[in-house]
């Protein structure tokens, strides 16, 4: 058997540009699948991170019947008293909760008009939630008393060329369907990864929003989360009584994110057929090589048949030359698949750096920056009671305190550090000295 | 009386095609060949020579008489059972030497070994390399095919045909690709082979050599025995 595969391995490399011809059909539908896989995986999760971190969070509870007109109707059933739902929600480990607002409405500059999606939120507290980073906004103390905030995506301040500072009219319906209007100042500019928030939505505080659509304290959801993404799974049928006692309903993530990952499903299949043509391509070319191989050792397989090999031990000996094949290009095809994946993946996940690396900090503190959720990943790794980071970085975000007694000394240290960087003129500043230092240094 | 008679012909006759396109290619041969024989089969080309070695050779079944080889009925095999006999009775050599050229003369020769197993890597190397000593190889064994010269190749496929111990060794043009001072090397060997381990050598040919050397010449002509000839 052992002597039947090497002879067969032989065999493939007799015609060895042959035999990589057919192998580079096989790598390059290997390297394909393998691409165009990983291009929907990142897909699907491109899809519940824009979901969850910049637009609807873990959970939406709304008034029942809400979700089904939320899209038409400009205010929908509105949902008058969300307090009930904190008490409520208390044994579902401490969610966050933040009340929204939603509306159509109008934003004009005076000459233009576009119809958006605005919603009426706690600008902190809401900010510190979401992914919702700006691409510009105006400092905290610029903006003057008696003003409006509001924020809204680059796609629509870009066809009325506003920026932080300037003015915008928003005009709606108030929930007893009178017009109105009011005049707001832009805080800030939102550049996310969510195309819906980017291109057609504005925010403004709760309060005036409230004050707009004459809603009183109504709100037209709240929306949650959780401390781990997996937790809704169940959550719609423990809070089944609660909401149905206040007339409520509940939509998850990943109902939310169902249509868009059918959607995705879909390609997938049709992947998958495009890449069974092409696995089919490939190995139509092994067959057609092998063909190829019988005519041509023609003599050499009736000598073997002569020697007394039977046609099954004949038939092995081409079967493992095509699997050799097949196997070769496989093989290679997926080592640069993952290098391909390996290379377009959105690089670092988690960087950390000590206090006096170029900072100038004192020892005894450490910097990390970490994508969220590759550090929320992280819960319960930790092997040490108090360095854990993950713990810490959750007290720090709800209760704003170490966990343990601080190195306060470092801490100001490391303020102070940062202080001298910025007199000193920056990173480029710094990085001058450092340069200049090093070439007297070196040269003299 | 058929069991002195290691090789038999019983009005053995091979025919392709139906009707009027009927070819005889053998018709109803007799021929008897004795243990340790040395035998040439002569004739011009078409007259049946090779025909009568697959025949012997359980390559190929008549399609009216019987085949006799070692007390075996050949026409009483199925072609899994044919081949099994080819393996474990008769030896092949080739005008062409058919080596397979991606193995060494050593792996050429391990070949027809492989088919059976049980035997380790030391048994195989004690069976093969006495065989390659004894047709003037020894020292060859790693070299491929077309490292060898025509006659080393011939050599190489002698130790082959030997290598499982048959007892009837077939050999269909052996000397026809080769020069007659390599032809004459061949056929020295091969008849020192056949005196010293008792291997009945049956040729097919037209090389007067050949003919020269055989104990018994028969000559074919379209199918049928037309002279016997012994010789002391």
């Amino acid at each position: 058997m052992i002597f039947l595969i090497r002879m067969a391995v032989k065999n493939t490399f007799r015609k060895a540009r042959r035999s990589l011809i057919t192998a580079v059909t096989v790598l390059v539908g290997v390297t394909m699948i393998i691409v165009a896989w990983a291009f929907l995986d990142g897909l699907d999760n491109s899809v519940i991170r824009g979901q969850i971190r910049s637009d609807s969070g873990h959970f939406r509870i709304a008034t029942k019947g809400y979700f089904a007109v939320e899209e038409i109707d400009e205010l929908g059933p509105l949902l008058e008293d969300w307090t009930p739902l904190k008490e409520a929600m208390k044994a579902e480990s401490e969610p966050k909760l933040l009340p929204r607002l939603s509306f159509t409405g109008e934003l004009s500059d005076g000459r233009h008009g576009l119809t958006a999606r605005g919603i009426g939120i706690e600008p902190d507290a809401y900010f510190k939630a979401f992914d919702l980073p700006f691409s510009s906004e105006l400092k905290a103390d610029a903006l003057k008393d008696g003003v409006t905030p509001l924020w809204l995506g680059a796609g629509l301040a870009e066809p009325f060329g506003v920026k932080p500072g300037d003015t915008l009219t928003v005009l709606a319906r108030t929930r007893y369907g009178n017009y109105t209007a009011d005049e707001y100042t832009i805080a800030g500019i939102i550049q996310s990864q969510n195309a819906v928030i980017d291109s057609m939505t504005f925010f403004i505080p709760l309060r005036k929003a409230q004050e707009l659509l004459d809603t009183g304290t109504a709100v037209t959801e709240v929306v949650g989360y959780l401390s781990r993404a997996s937790l809704t799974e169940e959550l719609p049928e423990r809070m089944g009584a609660v909401l149905g006692t206040h007339n409520l309903e509940m939509q998850t993530w990943q109902q939310r994110a169902a249509p868009t990952l059918k959607l995705n499903a879909v390609r997938r299949k049709l992947l998958s057929v495009l890449g069974g043509v092409i696995l089919l391509v490939a190995a139509t070319g092994i067959a057609n090589t092998m063909v190829m191989s019988c005519f041509e050792r023609i003599r050499e397989i009736g000598t073997m048949r002569a020697l007394g090999f039977q046609i099954e031990h004949v038939v092995f000996l081409f079967l493992m030359e095509a699997l050799v094949i097949g196997f070769l290009g496989a093989t290679v095809g997926s080592i640069i698949g993952s290098t391909v994946i390996y290379n377009l993946r959105d690089g670092i996940d988690i960087c950390y750096s000590s206090a006096n690396k170029c900072l100038e900090g004192v020892p005894g503190m450490a910097l990390v920056i970490a994508r969220r959720e590759s550090l929320e990943r992280t819960e319960g790794w930790a092997r040490s009671l108090s360095l854990d980071l993950r713990a810490q970085w959750a007290d720090l975000e709800t209760k704003g305190e170490f966990r343990y007694t601080p190195p306060i000394q470092v801490l100001l240290a490391m303020s102070a550090a940062i202080d001298e960087l910025e007199i000193e003129g920056g990173v480029e500043a710094r990085g001058e000295r450092y340069r200049s230092n090093y070439r007297i240094l070196t040269q003299g | 009386m058929a069991q002195s008679h290691q090789v038999q012909l019983v009005k053995a006759t091979r025919a392709y095609g139906t009707g009027e396109a009927m070819v005889k290619a053998i018709d109803e041969v007799d021929l008897t060949i004795d243990r340790g024989g040395f035998l040439a089969l002569a004739g011009p080309s078409g007259s049946g020579k090779s025909t009568c070695l697959n025949l012997i050779g359980a390559i190929d079944s008549p399609t009216s008489g019987k085949v006799i080889v070692e007390g075996t009925d050949l026409s009483s095999l199925n072609p899994r059972q044919m081949t099994k006999f080819r393996n474990e009775r008769i030896g092949f050599i080739f005008q062409e030497f058919n080596l397979i050229p991606v193995l060494t003369a050593y792996e050429n020769v391990e070949l027809p070994l492989h088919l059976k197993g049980g035997m380790t890597t030391a048994e195989k190397e004690r069976t093969i390399m006495p065989l390659l000593e004894r047709v003037g190889l020894g020292r060859l064994a790693r070299r491929l095919p077309r490292e060898l010269s025509g006659g080393q190749q011939q050599r190489v496929a002698i130790a082959r045909a030997l290598v499982k111990g048959p007892s009837v060794l077939l050999a269909d043009e052996p000397t026809a690709n080769l020069d007659s001072t390599t032809a004459r090397e061949i056929l020295e060997l091969m008849k020192e082979l056949n005196s010293s381990l008792g291997t009945t050598c049956i040729f097919s040919t037209h090389d007067p050599l050949v003919m020269e050397y055989a104990r018994c010449l028969v000559r074919l002509r379209d199918g049928k025995v037309v002279d016997i000839q012994e010789r002391a």
